[in-house]
């Protein structure tokens, strides 16, 4: 071996090279940014300036929930989103604070390109020697599948805008597990959702359905729109589907999930289990349908 | 006589592809140099008016723009141009090139009514500022390099700590990045430092036509950058004291013929060769040009500035160039076998700390204390005496200066003094410099930059666009924006995504890789060695 590796010493040495550069260089990714983004100088953000685009690959035809938060710079602009160069939403991006943007598309198998129409154009910086043109700041860009979280009807859909109510987990949400074909998200004793959606205010006649599970123990499941209870009820430790109205009007869209009882660690209660999170109930599914009774 | 050996050459060049890899291009200094020289090359004359709404660092005279910088780096970068012109006429059909030329795109500045941006480049532009750079500034720090190594021979080192000092010079120093971008320093250095080197043979030779040679590559250093006529006054003392005061008409004489283009060009354009163009700034953009470029020699001052281009991080010389704190134990070193030197590079020292401090402008630059830059060759051979006498610490400082230095390839528009303290005026900047700290971009940006991403190679990460391809522009200078440089594209693979080449610490893997490649010998021999030693 020792002369093995004398003899062939150097051509080892750039075997390991190729090895190195396999393993640690080569990446693959489903999101590519093309052209017309400027780097995240130090944070994670990117400033876009005129019709910046990007690639999204999907290994099938798939609707996908796309989602990101954006920010306009110095002045208000309208941001119009096309997939594929057809034109699919568009929202009035403000200055002042961060907005967070979700749409529901139909992205064809193979490579997707997203655009981001800024109206009015960019506008030059030119402040410190940065001679940036900028529009719009994008961060927390996500590509999901909605069909594991949540669920919408077709008929909910708008006909060919396909935005609609889309939602979001926010604050107390562990992240999403999977185990085989089912996806879950446990929460703790208090957390919030958010619908998204141009239609999200008009929400009469729709109903949430939810598939979710106790932790441990049998639990209180309390759903609030505001200061208004929705839902109440009891919930088993296997699977459950419940279901409630969605209010007229929810205010900021929020719905807060409650449990009346707490939450436990796995840890006290399982032997074993290192787990320290404090876990009460898992959402499997959510979804929004349109009331035909 | 042996200019150099194969392992000083394979050296050299392998410097050269670090570089090459490492260039940059930052702006207003590339632009005004690039662009004179192809206005010479192109419609040959001396005004830029073809691409004078490309750049801010302009002259205006008598209704002409020309570059504002010295004629002699025009001079310096002109031929490269042509021969890149040339290979590019003769390599690219016509149908092509007309379609490239027209490629780029240009915006117009908010600010100034004469000033555009360029944003998209053709790939002419693109390859033309690698191959300017890499052909003027690049090479010409590199032979820089190259002298240093060799003056250190004569001092009296030995082969390994002459490389040393020339890794040391080539690495360690600001002239890293200076060199990997477009400017007339890092071309004026070499003259300069070639003045003393040519007069230091002419001591140790007798050889008196080595002193009217001196003066023309001193007096040519001046018509390259300027500061080389500092170090004037310290070579006719080195003269002196060499016993060769009568030969002080002769570089006196050799000076003017080096310098002599900058007086050409002085007279072409306003009719006399003893005013200095620099008076005709552009007003449109420098308004307040006599006060901003001038001198301002003010003792009460200098206490304040004078820290700041040595020590303090903003622009601090020892700063940017740690290891050349130990030059000062090389000096007292150095003092009793080469006294005449070590006058001589103290002078060159007090002069160009003196003229850098009283410059209105002192807090300029980039990255570090380019106005300095000429210095550095002076400070880097008193580190012939501590190389060998200290090598741990040498070892140390010359680690933490590279790593200082090699973080000037994750400068972006963030790490930088901005700009607008361009246009403050000195009395603003004397004030912050009072205060002590002005900015501290290596430990705030580079640094953790260097770190998280390793080394920035723009020319790798022009390659994650097409259309970027070879543009070596940081990203602040970009109107639209590039392709984020993370990742290289590859290809697309069904049904994973898109298989990319992640830029993050790939300079530092292709460096591994070519250097394998070209020192395979030693690599064989050392790892035989090795395994012989384990056995």
């Amino acid at each position: 071996m020792r002369e093995f590796i004398l003899k062939r010493g150097v051509a080892l040495w750039f075997l390991g090279l190729a090895v190195v550069f396999c393993c640690f260089y080569v990446t693959t990714h489903r999101i590519n940014l093309r052209e017309h983004w400027h780097l995240p100088g130090g944070d994670p953000d990117y400033w876009m300036s005129q019709d910046a685009t990007l690639d999204i690959y999907l290994p099938w035809e798939d609707t996908m929930a796309v989602s990101f938060e954006i920010q306009s710079y110095q002045r208000p602009r309208t941001l119009q989103l096309l997939v594929n160069g057809i034109e699919h939403s568009q929202y009035e991006i403000s200055p002042l604070q961060k907005s967070s943007v979700v749409i529901l598309t139909p992205l064809a198998q193979g490579v997707n390109t997203l655009t981001f129409h800024a109206e009015p154009e960019c506008a030059l910086s030119w402040q410190g020697g940065d001679l940036r043109c900028l529009s719009f700041e994008l961060s927390g860009f996500q590509v999901s599948f909605p069909d594991t979280v949540v669920e919408v009807a077709e008929d909910v859909l708008p006909p060919l805008a396909h935005t609609t109510d889309v939602i979001r987990y926010e604050g107390d949400w562990f992240d999403q597990e999977r185990s085989g074909e089912k996806t879950w998200r446990w929460m703790t004793d208090r957390a919030t959702l958010q619908v998204f959606g141009n239609r999200a205010q008009q929400s009469q006649n729709r109903i949430m359905k939810v598939q979710v599970s106790s932790f441990h123990n049998d639990r209180t499941l309390q759903v609030y729109a505001g200061n208004e209870v929705v839902f109440e009820g009891d919930i088993p430790t296997s699977s459950t589907k419940v279901q409630f109205t969605l209010p007229a009007w929810v205010l900021d869209n929020l719905l807060t999930f409650v449990s009346k009882n707490g939450c436990e660690r796995p840890r006290d209660v399982e032997e074993g289990s290192r787990d320290m999170r404090c876990l009460s109930f898992s959402v499997e599914r959510i979804m929004i349908e349109r009331n035909t009774l | 006589m042996r200019v150099a050996s194969k392992r000083t050459v394979k050296f050299c060049f392998s410097s050269f592809i670090i570089y090459a890899l490492f260039l940059h291009w930052t702006g207003w200094a590339g632009h005004s140099i690039f662009d004179s020289a192809r206005a010479l090359v192109d419609e040959g004359r001396l005004t830029i008016d073809s691409y004078a709404d490309n750049n801010v660092d302009r002259l205006l005279i008598n209704g002409h723009y020309y570059s504002n910088k010295p004629i002699g780096a025009t001079l310096l970068a002109t031929p490269s141009y042509a021969l890149w012109k040339w290979i590019y006429t003769h390599t690219f059909p016509k149908s092509f090139r007309d379609r490239d030329l027209a490629s780029t795109t240009k915006f117009p500045s908010q600010w100034y009514a004469s000033v555009s941006i360029y944003d998209r480049l053709s790939l002419f532009e693109r390859l033309g500022r690698v191959f300017v750079t890499l052909c003027s500034s690049t090479l010409l720090g590199l032979l820089t390099m190259w002298l240093v190594h060799r003056f250190a021979g004569r001092l009296g080192a030995n082969e390994q700590d002459q490389l040393l000092l020339a890794v040391t010079f080539g690495f360690g120093t600001s002239v890293f990045y200076t060199a990997t971008g477009l400017y007339q320093d890092a071309m004026g250095m070499l003259f300069c430092f070639w003045g003393f080197y040519l007069l230091f043979q002419a001591n140790q030779t007798r050889r008196v036509v080595l002193v009217l040679w001196s003066g023309i590559v001193t007096g040519f250093s001046i018509a390259v950058s300027l500061w080389g006529i500092l170090a004037v006054p310290a070579y006719l003392i080195y003269l002196a004291m060499g016993g060769h005061a009568r030969k002080t008409p002769l570089f006196l004489l050799g000076s003017f013929i080096g310098v002599s283009p900058q007086l050409l060009y002085h007279y072409a354009l306003t009719g006399n060769p003893w005013l200095a163009v620099f008076v005709h700034q552009d007003r449109e953009i420098w308004t307040a040009s006599m006060q901003t470029l001038g001198f301002k020699l003010q003792l009460e001052n200098l206490i304040y500035i004078i820290p700041q281009v040595l020590l303090f991080p903003s622009r601090g010389l020892f700063f940017y160039s740690p290891i050349l704190l130990l030059s000062w134990v090389g000096i007292v070193r150095m003092f009793k076998p080469y006294r005449a030197e070590t006058i001589t590079i103290l002078i060159v020292f007090v002069l160009c700390v003196l003229g850098n401090a009283s410059m209105r402008t002192w807090w300029g630059g980039d990255f570090g204390s380019r106005y300095s830059l000429s210095l550095i060759p002076f400070l880097t051979l008193p580190l012939v005496y501590v190389v060998r006498k200290n090598r741990r610490l040498f070892f140390v400082l010359l680690v933490y200066s590279i790593l200082v230095n090699l973080s000037s390839t994750q400068l972006d528009a963030y790490a930088r003094l901005p700009v607008t303290d361009r246009e403050s005026d000195y009395a603003h900047m004397l004030e912050k410099a009072k205060g002590g700290v002005i900015s501290n971009p290596v430990y705030e940006e580079c640094l953790p930059r260097l770190w998280k991403n390793g080394p920035g190679s723009r020319l790798l990460e022009s390659f994650t666009h097409d259309d970027d391809a070879f543009d070596l522009r940081l990203s602040r200078t970009s109107v639209m924006g590039f392709t984020p440089r993370d990742a290289i594209p590859w290809f697309t693979l069904h049904p994973v995504g898109f298989v990319s080449v992640k830029t993050r610490y790939l300079p530092v893997f292709l460096l591994v890789l070519v250097f394998s490649v070209l020192w395979a010998r030693e690599l064989s021999a050392w790892l035989q060695r090795k395994l012989e030693r384990s056995r």
